[in-house]
């Protein structure tokens, strides 16, 4: 059997208006855990023990190669290169009653780079900008889709279902003309 | 030039602009009101019933008369309010609602008709005969009355919309607004202050002295944290604190910068919000009150002291309160030549000016424009310009969208915002009742305990008379907009309209696109007075959104054309695309419908070839979009067992099981299957307009009724690229793909597995069947899932593998007799569906207990197939039954066809449907109808198996 090739979730990989930049991150293995409210110590130990610090509500601990962000209660994502380890989200085991699911293929992680990113966000999200400084991260939505918003000291991470990925990327870069049309 | 000197309009740019096809000439800071003013035009456009001239009655957004159609990037805008159009150099506008000409309007001839033409004629006249109303009597009255003609082409302007943030929200950037949101800012709030006109300043751009306005503004601009929006209305107040707003970007400009957006709609989320909206000048009703040449006082001092244009050569005012003089001083000041100030109190004439207490305007003159006017019934006064003040109606209509009604205030004689509204609204300034300069900054000073300086003014407060309207011969207008006279509200309350929503929906009185912003409480006086109830008791009718009109593209925003909402795309949508797939919208996700092969012409061509291809040799169909849920915790299989109607509780790892799902009332709510991958892992597989519903009530299932189970809930939908891999050959191809041992006797019917592919990339197998046929699911990671379909279709080549669409996929199940949406309606049980045996009495459920109730167990109708006498005869989805010798009326229905399709197998029309007693009369005959299609066929009621009903094939 040949080997079957991956394909990006769309086809512009990098995205350039103005100030911002629209990035593609493919070199990005996601993997969701959660625990039982009991075992939310294990939990922590357990993230603590993979170099990831156990997150809390609506906030992101990391950076941009290696976190993790909160997705509900005793829920957490994480994210790590790709690259290095293609195994570790399939293979995470974090040990008895923390329970891992591979997300890899089901959300795809776009970086928005730039000054400004708050005015971009504006057009985007109904977020108080204020509040998207390193350390944050919610879900929301984007043109109808559901997404998390993460920001850290590198870029403001924005993570969508990858069958949609294409239409979130063309809302992204749609909202960056119309505020530099107007500029 | 009878331009006066103003800070607001530069005369030394002129614009050049065109009205009804002539040219004209203004100045930078113009609106194209002004401008027209200040080229002596007063006559703008015909009133709506009886094609009266009219002219400018206000300087603001609550203009009723002045509504002209602007050109504007090729694209025509009607209704749009002169007073609102900022003048750019070419812009063209053009009057509405006149034949043939604006000055000659043939149908003035309504206004001699006026005496027909009173509140409820249509309703009387246009009864008989009924059906002439929509082909002749509609058509003809609105021909006849109407305002602006829509373009009838797509608007090519782009839209935005965006969200904003903040603790207070001021609304209105006047006197009040500014202090409340400089003093707000200074206090560390963030604030946002949103102004509807170019320029902050409210009613200060119409004062002779603007240095008390600059400084404020320049303590404004000092403030990082106060965001100043122009040109920006805010429409409506929603839940939550949420409020909309318009900003208007590009209209202004007569070279609009390319991508930028005509207007930008925004969802402010505003902690408290402060009304600073202002108050609109209340006009006094007598005879022919609506010449071109008459409008509010404050209107006049806009036009004087903002934009330096005299309304007339010869200028009274009609006034009843302190104010109005005040008004009339400033007029004077600016260079009008006041002839008369007519004053409705009794109370010592000013020395001033030429102050007429007690005294009245009873009657006009002047064809196209004012003339004269006459005073206390006798006197005519030689008058080309008339200002009216009856006192100040706050801007009160933000509060009133939530449901409060306004109040009625006997001192300020006006009504005001209630206690009721949403209690993070405060208001300032004349929109809470104080009008004037220092009242504005004590207000706000009041609510923010702030020390602002109150600045020196000459100005007094309101001490008005009640005077809403003046007795007298001719039609004296309360609704300019909607034609709507002092006569008409008369007549309505003679007719029996007692409630003010009668009379507002009898006259339509205030339902024109102004809102009635100058009329209503005029109305309401005027039925105050002939009902002998106070205006409180007589009530008012709501404010709703939007303030000012909205344009649909504004609130559309980005989303419109193929932008409409986002698009899904299955993981082989590229391979499918060069393989010539035609796509269908399911939900969000773009799915292949059929491939089309050279030489195919018609559909059924493509899918009759595929479904056959499925059972000869073997087929491939992207699934992805089936939802999937990742169920893991040591009660999983618990957890599924109280989910679905029938017991997951023993399922064996690495077995898949067919499972039910009922809503709470006991309805089937979706079906799919369990695939058990270890012990404390299943994977869940939805149909695929329900991913959302069932992962939403799986949830609502554990966090609310069965906290206590260890269960986690996630979904894989989009993690996982699946495919079906369909037909007697399909082992064939499957083995070739994956490492494990795919025999009958290894991996049987309904078996699963994670495995790996070959080539090592991880894979997950299940042996389950859609189509009746030996069949597979594969499933790879999404991103592999495009390479993966080509795979599949190289490596099945020799084995005749031939992709299939959704429409092939529809007719494989119709002929094995599964179950899809069509059936699962929101509508049918588990008995309905033959399933009735799949809910368990051996263990509790969702909806197990409600699906026992008698409505429902009693229900007859049983899932069954159909197919016709005459095999060249076509069933349709939706056909009712009948016996054979029954009439065609509803009380003989027996059921319908739910799903009905070609089969190429049975080389006829089958199809599936529910039955009373189906079950028990196959190979009888009824009859199948459609008395939308015209059909009325002869069919015979078999298995809804056509296929394989013993499922020999797919466990071959």
């Amino acid at each position: 059997m040949r080997e079957v090739l991956a394909s990006p979730a769309y086809g512009t990989q990098e995205l350039d208006h103005g100030p911002w930049t629209l990035r593609l991150v493919q070199d990005c293995a996601l993997a969701s855990v959660s625990s039982r409210a009991e075992r939310t110590a294990e939990l922590k130990q357990a993230l603590t023990q993979q170099g990831f610090t156990m997150p809390f509500v609506e906030s992101f601990t990391g950076n941009a190669d290696q976190g993790a962000f909160w997705l509900g209660p005793h829920q957490v994502m994480l994210w790590k290169p790709y690259a290095c380890d293609p195994d570790w989200a399939a293979e995470l085991d974090l040990g008895e009653g923390i329970y891992s699911t591979e997300q890899t293929d089901g959300w795809v992680r776009m970086d928005i780079l730039g000054e400004g990113i708050a005015e971009l966000a504006q057009r985007l999200i109904n977020l108080d900008p204020q509040r998207l400084r390193p350390g944050f991260a919610t879900r929301t939505v984007i043109h109808h889709i559901g997404c998390y918003w993460v920001v850290h000291d590198d870029a403001h991470s924005v993570l969508v279902p990858r069958s949609m990925a294409a239409s979130a990327a063309h809302a992204i870069e749609q909202a960056m003309q119309t505020v530099l049309a107007l500029r | 030039m009878n331009r006066l000197n103003t800070p607001h309009v530069d005369l030394t740019q002129p614009i050049r602009f065109t009205f009804d096809g002539r040219e004209y000439q203004g100045y930078q800071g113009d609106t194209l009101a002004s401008a027209l003013l200040g080229c002596g035009v007063k006559l703008l456009a015909r009133s709506f019933k009886y094609h009266r001239p009219r002219g400018l009655f206000a300087a603001g957004s609550e203009e009723p008369n002045a509504l002209v159609t602007v050109f504007h990037q090729g694209h025509a805008e009607p209704n749009t309010r002169a007073t609102q159009v900022e003048l750019y150099p070419g812009l063209e506008a053009r009057s509405q609602n006149a034949w043939p000409s604006l000055s000659f309007d043939l149908m003035a001839v309504n206004d001699r008709l006026s005496s027909f033409f009173a509140a409820g004629f249509y309703y009387k006249t246009f009864m008989w005969p009924a059906k002439f109303w929509e082909s002749l009597y509609e058509p003809m009255i609105r021909r006849a009355a109407g305002l602006g003609k829509l373009a009838e082409s797509e608007d090519p302007s782009q839209y935005d919309k965006g969200y904003l943030h903040c603790d207070r929200l001021v609304v209105g950037g006047g006197a009040a607004g500014l202090s409340a949101a400089i003093l707000a800012a200074e206090r560390g709030e963030s604030v946002i202050v949103c102004d509807e006109q170019a320029h902050l300043g409210g009613r200060l751009l119409d004062q002779p002295d603007q240095a008390w306005l600059n400084s404020m503004l320049q303590r404004a601009a000092a403030l990082k944290n106060l965001r100043m929006l122009t040109r920006t209305t805010v429409f409506g107040c929603f839940d939550h604190g949420v409020y909309g707003a318009v900003q208007r970007n590009t209209e202004h400009l007569a070279v609009v910068p390319r991508q930028a957006t005509k207007q930008t709609l925004w969802r402010i989320t505003a902690a408290q919000t402060t009304l600073a909206c202002g108050a609109l000048e209340r006009p006094i009703a007598f005879a022919n009150n609506d010449r071109p040449g008459i409008m509010l006082a404050s209107a006049m001092q806009t036009y004087a002291l903002r934009y330096g244009v005299a309304a007339g050569q010869q200028v009274a005012v009609f006034i009843n309160h302190a104010q109005g003089l005040q008004t009339a001083r400033t007029l004077r000041d600016a260079g009008i030549n006041l002839i008369a100030v007519i004053d409705a109190r009794d109370v010592p004439a000013v020395s001033d000016l030429p102050h007429r207490p007690n005294s009245q305007v009873t009657n006009t003159r002047g064809r196209r424009a004012l003339r004269q006017i006459q005073m206390n019934g006798r006197e005519w006064i030689p008058c080309d310009a008339l200002g009216l003040s009856g006192g100040w109606n706050p801007n009160i209509q933000l509060t009133s969208h939530h449901g409060a009604r306004p109040v009625w205030d006997e001192q300020r004689l006006a009504f005001l915002a209630s206690d009721q509204r949403d209690p993070r609204q405060s208001l300032v300034g004349a929109a809470a009742g104080y009008p004037t300069l220092a009242g504005c900054v004590e207000s706000a000073n009041a609510l923010l305990q702030g020390d602002l300086e109150v600045p020196a003014s000459d100005e007094v407060d309101n001490q008005a008379v009640a005077l809403f309207h003046v007795p007298g011969d001719g039609p004296a207008f309360v609704d300019l907009q909607n034609d709507v006279t002092v006569k008409d509200v008369k007549l309505s309350h003679q007719e029996g309209m007692i409630s003010v929503e009668h009379l507002k929906r009898y006259t339509t009185l205030g339902m024109a696109t102004d809102q009635g912003k100058t009329s209503n409480v005029t109305g309401l006086a005027v039925m105050a007075e002939l009902t002998g109830r106070s205006i409180q008791q007589t009530g008012t009718t709501m404010f709703r959104p939007p303030y000012t009109p909205v344009a649909m593209g504004a609130l559309a925003g980005r989303s419109r054309g193929e932008d409409f909402k986002p698009t899904r795309y299955t993981p082989s949508h590229e391979a499918a695309k060069a393989r010539g797939a035609v796509f269908i919208e399911v939900g969000n996700w773009m799915r292949a419908q059929w491939f089309v092969q050279p030489g195919e012409t018609h559909w059924r061509q493509s899918v009759d070839r595929e479904a056959r291809a499925v059972r000869a040799a073997v087929g491939v169909c992207d699934v992805t979009t089936l939802g999937k849920i990742d169920v893991q915790g040591r009660d999983a299989a618990e957890f599924l067992n109280r989910v679905y109607a029938n017991g997951f509780a023993k399922l064996a790892v690495g077995k898949t099981r067919y499972g039910l799902m009922l809503r709470d009332d006991g309805i089937a709510m979706d079906d799919g299957t369990a695939a058990r991958l270890a012990e404390d892992h299943f994977v869940v597989t939805t149909t695929t307009a329900n991913a959302v519903p069932v992962y939403r009530h799986m949830e609502f299932v554990h966090q609310c009724l069965l906290p206590d189970l260890d269960v986690h809930l996630i979904s894989t939908t989009e993690a996982w690229a699946q495919f079906a891999v369909a037909g007697p050959r399909s082992r064939e191809l499957i083995a070739r793909a994956v490492e494990l041992d795919v025999s009958n006797e290894a991996f049987e019917f309904m078996a699963c597995a994670e495995t790996k592919l070959k080539n090592g990339l991880r894979a997950r197998l299940f042996r389950i069947s859609f189509s009746g046929e030996l069949a597979y699911e594969i499933a790879v990671p999404a991103r592999y899932g495009n390479d993966f379909f080509e795979w599949l279709l190289e490596a099945g080549e020799d084995l005749g593998v031939t992709p299939y669409g959704t429409e092939a996929l529809g007719v494989l199940r119709i002929e094995k007799g599964h179950a899809a949406g069509n059936e699962l309606n929101g509508t049918t049980t588990a008995l309905n569906l033959g399933l009735g045996r799949m809910v368990s009495d051996l263990k509790d459920g969702v909806g197990r207990v409600m699906a026992k109730r008698e409505g429902l167990a009693s229900d007859p109708r049983r899932l069954v197939g159909f197919k016709p006498v005459d095999p060249a005869h076509s069933l349709l989805g939706g056909m009712h039954l009948l016996e054979l010798d029954a009439p065609a009326h509803y009380q003989h229905d027996l059921g319908y066809l739910t799903s009905a399709a070609y089969s190429p197998h049975l080389k006829c029309s089958i199809a599936l449907g529910f039955m009373d007693e189906g079950d028990t009369r196959i190979g009888q005959r009824v009859r199948a109808i459609s008395p939308v299609e015209g059909l009325d066929i002869e069919v015979e009621i078999c298995s809804p198996h056509f296929v394989d009903p013993q499922g020999e094939r797919l466990r071959a």
